[in-house]
C-alpha cells in the first residue's frame, strides 16, 4: 500500500509546481485550459475538440505517437460522433459498456491523474458537463522487437531478450512463470522521468523480509530521473564505495525466472532492457544460465575453468611482475633463461611494463567497445599489430610480457557478468602496484584486503561471500559443483527459509524402475 | 561489546590459524633438538594439554554461561585478583599475537625479504589484520572459513607430494 | 562533518599507496637485467685459497625470445664462468662479485662441483655455507671433478645449454650415483660418517671440434670418510654399492650360462634391496637381500627361455652375477675404505639402539669386521617378445 501513498506525494509534487491541478471541473472549457495550461509549449500534445452525437461538446487529448491514431480514428472517434443519445450526461457509464468499443477504460477524476494517463500513453476523453475523464488505454508506440541479447549469447537457450518497454518485458516474464503468484508491482520514479520501475517475485516463494527491504530502499528514492536500472542500483545497494556489484542485472527472461524461483526479487524499469536481480552473492556473479543448461558434468567442469581464470584474470601480471623482479627462483631454469634473454633490451622495469601493457589493454578494449562496428575491427587489427609485434620488435615490451597480458584478457572475458569482470580488471592495477612493491608479499595482502572486504560486503542483508563464508555445507551444491537437477531439492537459503523445499526428492532417472513394469506388464 | 554472532564451527577454525604458524615455523626446530627422530610423538603429549585447556574453558562456560572470561574471573577470585588475572589475560593475548606476528616476520625476512625491514613487513601485516578487525568477529570468522580450507590443503599436498 | 573525514582517510589511503610506489626502488626488488644467474659452482682449493668458479649465463647468446637477436641460436657460448679467490666460500663469492656488473643470483644453480683437491681437504665448510644460503636450492646436484672444478664448468657441451645442465640430466638419469645437496648433508650428518658422491671427468675431444666442446660424465664415485675424500672406486663398483643401497635404477647385467656358447643381456625392471641387522654374542652381521626383476635384451645362446629351467638357470646365474658385484664393492668399501656410504650405522643403531650406543665411537674398528651376508633372487617375469633365440635354424635351438 506504500506506493500509492508515495504516488500521491509526488503527484503532490507535481501540483505544486502547477498550482490549479485539482480535480476536474463540470465545465470542459476550464478543464481544457487548466490542461493547456500544463502543457503550454508541448507541440506533441494533441487536443481535439469534437462534439459527441453532435450535440455534446468532448475532447481527447493524447500524445502524438504514443496513441494508436488508426485505432482513435477508425474505432472510438466514430462510435462517439456518432452516438445516437441526445442526453448523456445522464447515461455516462453506459456510454463506456455499450458504445465504446476500447476494452482498457479508466475513470478518472482529477487534473494529475490526467495528466498521468496522458504521460502513460492514453487517450483522455473529456466530455462536457462531467466532472470525471475516461482514460482510453490504446497507447502504442514505437519499440524493438525482442532480439536475442547480444550481451550475455549462449550456446544453448532460449534466444529472446528484454526490451525498453516494460509491458513487454512483464509479458516475457509470464511467459515463463505462468503462476498467479507471480507477482508485479509497480511505482514510479522520477520526478520528472516518471518511469514506471516494477517489483516481481513470486510470492510463496520470496521471503517477505526481503522484500519489504526491497521496496524500503525503493521508496527511499527521490531523484528527478532514472534512465537505466544503473540509477536504481546505485542508490540501493549496500555499499556504494565496493568495486564489487552487489546486484545481478541481466537481460535473459530465462535467468530473472530462474532466480526468482530461488525466492530472489527482480526489479524491472520501463526504458531498459536490463533487470536487476537482489540479493545475490559473488558466486552467482560467476555463474552463467548455460551452466544448468549443459549437463552437470560439464557444467560442473566449466564451472572451474572460469574459477581458475578469475584467479588469472586478478593475479596474472602482477604473478609475473612478482616473480620476475623479487623471486626469480620460482620460475623453470630454461623458461627463466628464456625470459632474461627476451628481457635484455627491455628499457624499463617489470612493473612500469606491466602497468604499461595492462593500461594499452584496457584502452583497447574500451576503444573497440565504444566504436562502431566497422571501425572496431580497425582497432582490434591495429591493436594485435602494435601490441603484438611492433612493440616487442620495437624492444618496448618483452614477449613474455605480451602472452601474459593477452591471458589476462581473455580470463577477464570468461566471467560471464560484464560488471564483476571489470571490477576484477581494475583490481588487478592495485595489485601489481603491490607486487612491484613487496613481491609475493604484497599479493597475498592484496588478496587478504580484496577478500576481507568481500567478506564484509552484504547484498540485500546475504553476505556476499556465502554459502563459503560463512560455511553452509548444503548450499555450496550450487557454488562448488553444478548437482544434477534431480538432486537440486531445496532452494538456497537467502535471508529466510521460507519454502525451502524446491521439487519432489528422488527423482534421479532410473531405467530398471520403467523395465521391471515393462516386464510385469508383459507377465500379466 | 560487539555483537557479531560466529557459529561453533567458525570459532574452531578461527582458532586454527592462531597455532598454525608456530606450529610449522617454530616448534619442530625446537622439538627436533630435543627430540630427534622421536619428534612425531610429540604432538600427542602437547595435545593432552590442549584438551585439558578445552575441558577448563567449557566446564568453566558452563558454570558461568554468558560471561566472558574477565567477568566471572572476578566472581571466582574476588575482585582484586580478578582484576589481575583479566589483566594477566589480557597480556597474554597481546604477547602472543606479538609472538606470531613476530615470527611472521621473522620468516619473511629471514627467507625472502633479506633487506626488507623488519617493521615494514610486521607493519603491512598489522594494517590488513587490522582492516579485517574493523569489520568485526564476522568478518574474521568469514575470511578464515574461506582461507584455513586452503591453506590446508596446500600443506596436506605439501606434506603427501 | 562526515565527508570532511572521509575524505581524510582517502587522502592518508592515497599517500601510504604512494610511498609503496617510492619505496618500491630499494630493498629486495632486483630486476631480471641485473641479475648474473648462475648454473653450476665449481669449488676448488688453491693452497691456503678457495677459488669459487660459477658459471654464468650470457642472455644475450641465448637467442631465444627476442626476434632481434636471432642470428645467435645454437649452444655454444651460452655461458662463461668466473672466478674468484678468498680464504673462505663466502670471501670467494664477494671477490666473484667484484668482477661482475650484475649481482649474482644463486637461485638456480643445479649442479656444485667440487674439485678433486678441494674435495680431499674437506667439504664440510662449504656445505654449510650453501645450505645456510637461502637462495641455493637443496636440490642441487653435489659431484666431485676429478681435476679441477673449473675444467668441468667451463666445458661448452654441444647439446645441452650448459654443462651444469649436462651434469644435472646425467645424474638424474641414475645409472651411477645421484647425490643432491639435501642427501650430501644427510648422509654427511648420519652415524655412518661416510658418504658418497659421483665423481665426474671429461669426455675427450672428439677430433674436428674446438676446445672445450665436450661434456664431463659421471665415471666413478668419490668415497668420503666424514667430509673428506679417502679414494674412489669405479663404475662397476658403483653399480655394487647401488645394489646395497637400494638405489640401482637401471643396469644391465650380462652373464653367460655354463654348456652353451655365446651370453645373455637382461636389465633390471625393478630390484630391491632390504638390510636386516643381527647382533649377536657380540658379533655384528648385516643382512643384505636383494630381489630383482629382470627383462631380456639379448640372447646370445641357442637356448629356449621358453623353457623354465634355462630361465631357472638364468635366474640363478644372474642372482650370482649380482651377488659378485655385491661382494667386490663391499670387498673395497668396507675391507679396504672402511667407509660405510652403504648406512650400516644407521640400521644398526635403530635395531639395537643400546648396543650401538655402546660402540658408536668404536664404529670405524667395528665396521671392516662387521659380517656381510649377501643373499640374491632374480626373477625373469617374461622372456620379451621372443621366446626362441633369434637367428638359429629351428632345430639347433634347444628347447
Amino acid at each position: 500500500m506504500r506506493f500509492f501513498k508515495k504516488n500521491s506525494a509526488q503527484n503532490l509534487h507535481i501540483e505544486h509546481q502547477h498550482e490549479q491541478l485539482h480535480v476536474l471541473s463540470f465545465d470542459l472549457k476550464q478543464n481544457m485550459q487548466v490542461l493547456q495550461n500544463v502543457y503550454d509549449n508541448c507541440m506533441d500534445v494533441v487536443f481535439h475538440s469534437f462534439q459527441i452525437g453532435g450535440t455534446t461538446n468532448a475532447a481527447l487529448i493524447y500524445i502524438d505517437g504514443f496513441v494508436n491514431i488508426e485505432e482513435l480514428d477508425s474505432v472510438v472517434l466514430p462510435s462517439l460522433m456518432k452516438h445516437p443519445f441526445s442526453n448523456i450526461s445522464i447515461d455516462i457509464d453506459r456510454l463506456l459498456e455499450q458504445t465504446l468499443t476500447v476494452s482498457k477504460t479508466k475513470k478518472i477524476q482529477t487534473i494529475a491523474e490526467c495528466i498521468e494517463h496522458i504521460s502513460s500513453g492514453s487517450a483522455v476523453l473529456l466530455i462536457d458537463s462531467q466532472n470525471k475523464a475516461f482514460a482510453l488505454g490504446i497507447s502504442k508506440w514505437e519499440k524493438r522487437s525482442i532480439e536475442e541479447p547480444t550481451g550475455e549469447s549462449t550456446i544453448r537457450g532460449p534466444r529472446e531478450g528484454f526490451t525498453e518497454s516494460l509491458g513487454t518485458n512483464l509479458s516475457l516474464l509470464r511467459r515463463k512463470i505462468k503462476s498467479p503468484q507471480l507477482k508485479m508491482k509497480t511505482m514510479k520514479i522520477g520526478t520528472y522521468t516518471q518511469t514506471e520501475v516494477a517489483i516481481s517475485y513470486i510470492e510463496e516463494i520470496a521471503s517477505p523480509t526481503l522484500l519489504e527491504e526491497v521496496e524500503a530502499r525503493l521508496h527511499r528514492i527521490n531523484i528527478d530521473g532514472i534512465l537505466e536500472t544503473s540509477y536504481i542500483e546505485e542508490l540501493i545497494e549496500d555499499n556504494p564505495y565496493s568495486p564489487f556489484p552487489q546486484v545481478l542485472n541481466t537481460e535473459r527472461p530465462d535467468v530473472v525466472a530462474a532466480n526468482l524461483l530461488e525466492g530472489r526479487v527482480a526489479i524491472l524499469q520501463d526504458g531498459t532492457p536490463f533487470v536487476i536481480i537482489v540479493p545475490v552473492s559473488f558466486y552467482s556473479l560467476l555463474q552463467s544460465s548455460e551452466d544448468y543448461y549443459h549437463r552437470s558434468l560439464i557444467g560442473t567442469a566449466i564451472r572451474w575453468l572460469r574459477y581458475l581464470f578469475l584467479f588469472i584474470s586478478l593475479l596474472l601480471p602482477s604473478l609475473y611482475v612478482a616473480i620476475l623482479t623479487f623471486h626469480q627462483e620460482m620460475v623453470p631454469t630454461s623458461l627463466l633463461f628464456t625470459m632474461s634473454a627476451s628481457r635484455e633490451l627491455i628499457p624499463f622495469p617489470a612493473l612500469v611494463e606491466a602497468l604499461m601493457m595492462e593500461i594499452v589493454f584496457e584502452a583497447l578494449r574500451e576503444a573497440g567497445v565504444r566504436l562502431p562496428k566497422q571501425a572496431g575491427a580497425a582497432v582490434s587489427i591495429v591493436g594485435a599489430l602494435v601490441i603484438g609485434q611492433a612493440a616487442v620488435q620495437a624492444g618496448i615490451v618483452s614477449a613474455p610480457m605480451i602472452m601474459v597480458v593477452a591471458l589476462t584478457g581473455i580470463a577477464s572475458f570468461t566471467i560471464p557478468r560484464y560488471a564483476a569482470g571489470i571490477a576484477l580488471r581494475m583490481l588487478r592495477f592495485p595489485m601489481i602496484f603491490l607486487a612491484g612493491s613487496l613481491g609475493l608479499l604484497g599479493i597475498m595482502l592484496g588478496i587478504l584486503l580484496i577478500l576481507t572486504h568481500m567478506a564484509t560486503l552484504r547484498s540485500f542483508g546475504v553476505p556476499y561471500l556465502s554459502p563459503i563464508a560463512p560455511m553452509q555445507g548444503r548450499e555450496m551444491k550450487d557454488v562448488l559443483i553444478r548437482v544434477p537437477l534431480w538432486k537440486r531439492n531445496t532452494r538456497p537459503r537467502l535471508t529466510g527459509t521460507k519454502n525451502i523445499t524446491r521439487q519432489s526428492p528422488e527423482q534421479k532417472p532410473n531405467p530398471l524402475d520403467g523395465d521391471d513394469k515393462m516386464e510385469k506388464g508383459g507377465g500379466a | 561489546m560487539e555483537k557479531g554472532k560466529i557459529s561453533a564451527v567458525q570459532m574452531g577454525i578461527i582458532m586454527h590459524p592462531a597455532i598454525t604458524a608456530t606450529a610449522i615455523l617454530l616448534v619442530p626446530a625446537i622439538t627436533a633438538h630435543d627430540a630427534k627422530q622421536d619428534m612425531w610423538i610429540s604432538p600427542f603429549w602437547a595435545s593432552l594439554v590442549g584438551f585439558l585447556t578445552v575441558y577448563i574453558a567449557v566446564q568453566l562456560h558452563n558454570r558461568y554461561p554468558q560471561k566472558t572470561v574477565i567477568e566471572y574471573s572476578e566472581q571466582i577470585v574476588g575482585k582484586f585478583l580478578g582484576k589481575i588475572v583479566s589483566f594477566i589475560f589480557l597480556f597474554f593475548y597481546l604477547h602472543v599475537t606479538g609472538i606470531i606476528v613476530r615470527e611472521y616476520g621473522e620468516f619473511i625476512v629471514g627467507n625472502f625479504f633479506v633487506r626488507t625491514p623488519l617493521i615494514f613487513v610486521m607493519g603491512s601485516m598489522i594494517f590488513v589484520c587490522a582492516f579485517a578487525v574493523r569489520g568485526g568477529v564476522e568478518i574474521i570468522g568469514r575470511l578464515s572459513e574461506l582461507i584455513v580450507p586452503i591453506v590446508m590443503t596446500i600443506i596436506l599436498f605439501l606434506l603427501f607430494c | 562533518m562526515n565527508w570532511i573525514k572521509r575524505w581524510k582517510q582517502a587522502f592518508i589511503f592515497l599517500l601510504v599507496g604512494i610511498h609503496f610506489l617510492i619505496l618500491s626502488g630499494c630493498w629486495d626488488r632486483t630486476e631480471l637485467n641485473d641479475l648474473a644467474l648462475v648454473t653450476g659452482i665449481g669449488i676448488d682449493q688453491k693452497g691456503k685459497y678457495v677459488m669459487l668458479t660459477g658459471q654464468l649465463v650470457v642472455p644475450k647468446q641465448l637467442g631465444a625470445g627476442t626476434a632481434m637477436s636471432g642470428s645467435n641460436i645454437g649452444g655454444g657460448g651460452a655461458t662463461i664462468v668466473l672466478s674468484g679467490t678468498g680464504r673462505t666460500i663466502a670471501d670467494a663469492i664477494a671477490n666473484l662479485q667484484e668482477k661482475l656488473p650484475r649481482r649474482i643470483f644463486w637461485g638456480h644453480v643445479k649442479a656444485i662441483v667440487f674439485g678433486e683437491k678441494a674435495a680431499k681437504a674437506g667439504i664440510r665448510q662449504h656445505l654449510d655455507f650453501l645450505s645456510r644460503q637461502p637462495q641455493t636450492r637443496l636440490r642441487s646436484n653435489v659431484l666431485i671433478a676429478s681435476g679441477t672444478a673449473k675444467s668441468v664448468l667451463e666445458l661448452l657441451p654441444p647439446i645441452e645449454q650448459s654443462s651444469a645442465e649436462v651434469l644435472r640430466e646425467l645424474s638424474k638419469s641414475q645409472i651411477l650415483l645421484n647425490v643432491t645437496l639435501k642427501d650430501a648433508l644427510q648422509m654427511l650428518s648420519s652415524d655412518t660418517g661416510a658418504a658418497a658422491f659421483p665423481m665426474v671427468k671429461r669426455l675427450p675431444l672428439e677430433k674436428g671440434k674446438k676446445e672445450l666442446e665436450t661434456i664431463a660424465f659421471i665415471q666413478r664415485t668419490a668415497i668420503f670418510k666424514k667430509d673428506k675424500m679417502i679414494g674412489s672406486i669405479d663404475d662397476k663398483l658403483t653399480r655394487g654399492v647401488l645394489w646395497i643401497r637400494n638405489e640401482i635404477k637401471q643396469a644391465n647385467i650380462t652373464v653367460s650360462i655354463k654348456g652353451t656358447k655365446g651370453k645373455i643381456t637382461a636389465t633390471i625392471i625393478r630390484a630391491h634391496a632390504e638390510l636386516i641387522p643381527k647382533y649377536e654374542k657380540g658379533k655384528w652381521k648385516m643382512i643384505v637381500n636383494i630381489t630383482s626383476e629382470d627383462d631380456i635384451l639379448l640372447n646370445g645362446t641357442n637356448l629356449s627361455l621358453y623353457n623354465e629351467k634355462h630361465l631357472h638357470m638364468l635366474e640363478k646365474e644372474l642372482a650370482h652375477t649380482a651377488t659378485a658385484r655385491v661382494k667386490a664393492a663391499l670387498q673395497k668399501v668396507q675391507k679396504e675404505m672402511n667407509a660405510d656410504i652403504f648406512g650400516f650405522a644407521d640400521e644398526f643403531h635403530r635395531a639395537y639402539p643400546k648396543e650401538w650406543n655402546r660402540v658408536k665411537d668404536r664404529w670405524d674398528d667395528i665396521f671392516p669386521t662387521v659380517e656381510v651376508v649377501v643373499k640374491t633372487k632374480a626373477y625373469v617375469r617374461r622372456p620379451g617378445m621372443n621366446a626362441a633365440p633369434q637367428g638359429f635354424p629351428e632345430q639347433e635351438v634347444k628347447k
